[in-house]
């Protein structure tokens, strides 16, 4: 049975399709083959995230209506042979799916997969009880942004009423130079304040900008380091995070941060 | 140290936040309470009073206080 893993943050923009992209980069670099699930129908981005919204024949909900079969609508990723991506439907019929056709269509094809990653809606309504009845486990995102932090201690509350194996939270977006000079809400202070295991912090990358535009999966840079902590951690347990502060540190590293300020 | 202004400022919204739901718990929490303590003593809902407190790190006080008439004797049947 393969892991089924909601990714979810309660306040949007804060990066969960992008993590949820690359995390399945990263847990497939470590072995494992991934399905990446967009469940946040009518406003889904996965598709243009992974660079593969003109491979889309059939969705999600053409295999509910029985147009297609499961496999039919799976889109591999053309770099990476472990990875898949489940894409969904644009428009807003979002009443004529519920949980158990998801699952069923799941339970078809989940054999073929390590891991499952399924993305959730921002908010707490209807498309989030779907996405969280789905998974087994939940990793909730935010940014070191206080909106963002509040968001996710409420969605880590509203997720204690679901039965989860395990519930774990990304930093994203992380700035280490304004960690350092106490612009920004350092980690250990936001990992105190949600009483929930750190999976792992990314830090801004501008290589993450860089790749949206095209579509796909980092190859490089701190971002990419920092995904293949939080794959470890996910999927064997490390307790290793990036330490997005550390280049900032010293007299080079403080150099780099008074020039990045100046910039 | 905006930070630290940022910090006070999101102890602030959290234990807000974190207030309003031992309100929504409360009520079924005692009567669960009750409902455990009543296999080791005589007491009644009116005597059990239970509170849930938000630190300011925002974890919880869980406070039960309650007079109990008579502690029951355990048996056992070995």
């Amino acid at each position: 049975m393969s892991r089924r893993i909601v990714i979810t943050s309660g306040k949007g923009g804060v990066g969960k399709t992008t993590l949820l992209a690359n995390l399945g980069s990263a847990l497939t670099s470590l072995g494992a083959r991934v399905l990446l699930i967009d469940l946040d129908f009518g406003l889904n981005n996965l598709d243009v995230v992974m660079g593969v919204e003109n491979k889309i024949i059939y969705d999600i909900l053409d295999v509910i209506m029985g147009k297609c079969r499961t496999k039919q609508a799976l889109i591999p990723d053309e770099n990476n042979d472990k990875l898949y991506i489940l894409p969904t439907f644009h428009t807003f019929n979002i009443d004529q799916v519920d949980y158990e056709q998801i699952d069923k269509v799941l339970r078809e094809i989940e054999y073929m997969f390590d891991y499952c990653l399924i993305d959730c809606p921002a908010g707490m309504d209807a498309g989030f009880n779907r996405a969280c009845r789905l998974a087994r486990e939940a990793i909730v995102v935010t940014t070191p942004h206080i909106s963002a932090i509040r968001d996710a201690d409420k969605i880590l509350s509203v997720l204690s009423n679901y039965r989860l194996d395990s519930v774990g939270v990304v930093i994203n977006r992380a700035r280490g130079d304004l960690m350092i000079s106490g612009d920004m809400i350092d980690i250990a202070t936001i990992s105190d304040f949600l009483h929930t295991r750190l999976l792992g912090v990314v830090p801004d990358d501008d290589q993450i900008n860089r790749n949206l535009l095209l579509g796909g999966v980092i190859k490089q840079g701190e971002a990419y380091d920092a995904m293949g902590l939080v794959a470890r951690a996910v999927d064997q347990g490390s307790e290793v995070i990036y330490d997005c502060t550390r280049k900032y540190k010293g007299l080079i590293g403080t150099i780099k941060r008074k020039l990045k300020r100046a910039v | 140290m905006n930070a630290n202004r940022s910090i006070t400022r999101l102890k602030s919204v959290l234990v807000q936040d974190k207030e309003q739901n031992p309100l929504k718990i409360l009520g079924v929490l005692k009567a669960d309470i009750l409902k455990v303590l009543s296999n080791y003593m005589e007491i009644d809902y009116e005597d059990v009073d239970v509170n849930i407190v938000v630190n300011k790190n925002g974890t919880y006080d869980l406070e039960i206080k309650s007079v109990v008439r008579r502690v029951k004797t355990l048996q056992t049947y070995f």
